[in-house]
């Protein structure tokens, strides 16, 4: 009998009752064949329960829904009704006037970088860069979280960061008051992220989470103001539970910046580099 | 109906249609390609094509079989390395290597727990994606998946014997594989013959 049919009936594929009988006769009776199937059942389950499905990561599915929607769809009706207003006789110059000037406050307003967005910490997202450093921050000072690689070396973490799968260039400034500790590589949707450590003169902990910008919004989030805000070259800060928040850019990498040392020389360290 | 409407129709109906099958497809995407980066650019591909000829599609049939055709065809036309032909496979090798380790007296009673308890998750996926390229796709979509031989046939366009006959020597192969991993590992004894 060929030895296929044995695969067959591991995967429940033989209709046929007297040939289904017929074989598992054969798996009684001669250990070849009691082999094989054992070996195909083996492979089989190994498979089924070992090895992981991968899922297809968030960013993904709205990427390609943003890519197939009809956008004229929008942008015609859009249109269409503002024709249409036009044309009413209703449509008088003062409230042609109002949308002008509406229209004007929008742009001003967007292109008015100086003032930080407000940011709301309880309703950000668990893939939030903010919440993440927020959360990794209470687990170091929790004594739950500590370096996979210890050195107070800087190139020596940059080389550890690569090295673990890090694909981006990273930066590990180097200040006086401070002690580099040592850094974590963690995974997110499948790329490799950096963190590091540094301890103050009298235990303070100052924890960096750095990203290449790249991966804003695909493999982590940022508040859109909060990026506008930071990409005009701003740094952001906030105080929150008795620790200095910053988020900046630094050449190509988005900085999130926890710290419980002193805020102004936590925020000149890092806001001068920007 | 205006072009709007039938362009928002298409996307509505694709949406519903296409869309939930997303997880599956990256899945095989991923085990193809071995690269999260690879798997996204091949399932988005697949996706925009798809959306190309979905007015084309016949609504009510398989359209998960129709994504897994197209993604597979991508692949071959657009992913895969190096080589333009799949891995060729000497099955003659595998063969004479599996008879080999097969034990002399046929007891697979240890099989289970030498294999099955030992060998870590990682271990079994790197050996599950070291099998050549139509090996490794019927056992992903056999025992991953849990597809049957009739859908597996549709997805790649092979006859259901064919799906048969590779899974067979799928799990030969990948058997072979562990099996060495195993053996180096100190957990079964070779024994020669």
């Amino acid at each position: 009998m060929n030895k296929d049919l044995i695969t067959a009936l591991v995967d429940n594929e033989i209709k046929d009752e007297n040939i289904k009988k017929e074989l598992n006769e054969l798996i009684s009776s001669d250990s070849q064949f009691r082999y094989e199937y054992d070996v195909q059942s083996l492979c089989k389950k190994l498979v089924r329960e070992k090895v992981k499905k991968v899922k297809a990561p968030e960013y993904l599915r709205e990427k390609i829904l943003s890519e197939i929607k009809p956008k004229e769809t929008i942008a015609i009706k859009k249109h269409n009704f503002l024709l249409n207003i036009f044309y009413k006789p209703a449509f008088t110059f003062a409230t042609a006037l109002v949308i002008i000037i509406s229209i004007i406050l929008i742009v001003v307003n967007r292109f008015d970088n100086s003032k930080p967005p407000e940011i709301d910490f309880s309703k950000l997202d668990s893939d939030n860069m903010l919440l993440q450093a927020v959360n990794n921050y209470n687990l170091i000072l929790n004594g739950k979280l500590a370096p996979q690689y210890v050195s107070d070396n800087s190139k020596e973490i940059c080389n550890f960061f690569s090295k673990n799968g890090v694909h981006y260039s990273t930066i590990v400034p180097e200040f006086k008051e401070w002690k580099l500790l040592g850094a974590v590589v963690s995974e997110d949707k499948g790329i490799k992220l950096a963190h590091h450590v540094y301890a103050g003169k009298n235990n303070q902990i100052i924890y960096v989470f750095q990203v290449d910008k790249d991966y804003v919004n695909k493999v982590i989030k940022i508040d859109s103001d909060l990026l506008e805000y930071i990409e005009s070259g701003n740094c952001y800060s906030k105080e929150y539970s008795n620790n200095l928040i910053i988020l900046t850019e630094i050449d190509h990498n988005i900085f999130a910046i926890i710290a419980n040392d002193d805020f102004n020389y936590v925020k000149n360290n890092f806001c001068s580099l920007n | 109906m205006t072009e709007a409407e039938i362009q928002k129709k298409l996307y509505e109906d694709f949406e519903r249609e296409a869309i939930p099958h997303m997880d599956a497809l990256y899945n095989f995407a991923f085990r193809l390609t071995g690269d999260s980066d690879e798997a996204d650019d091949l399932v988005q591909e697949t996706y925009l094509r798809a959306f190309r000829f979905f007015d084309k599609f016949e609504q009510g049939t398989n359209c998960k079989a129709w994504l897994f055709r197209i993604l597979k065809n991508t692949f071959i036309n657009k992913y895969r390395k190096e080589t333009k032909e799949p891995d060729k496979v000497d099955y003659e090798e595998v063969d004479n290597y599996y008879e080999n380790i097969k034990p002399s007296n046929t007891d697979s009673a240890h099989l289970e727990k030498d294999i099955y308890d030992n060998l870590l998750d990682d271990e079994i996926s790197e050996a599950v994606n070291s099998l050549p390229e139509d090996f490794r796709t019927v056992i992903i979509l056999c025992d991953l998946e849990g597809y049957t031989y009739e859908e597996i046939a549709d997805f790649i366009d092979i006859p259901v014997g064919t799906v048969r006959s590779r899974l067979h020597r799928a799990r030969k192969m990948l058997f072979t594989k562990l099996y060495d991993y195993a053996a180096n590992k100190g957990y079964i004894l070779k024994e020669k013959k």
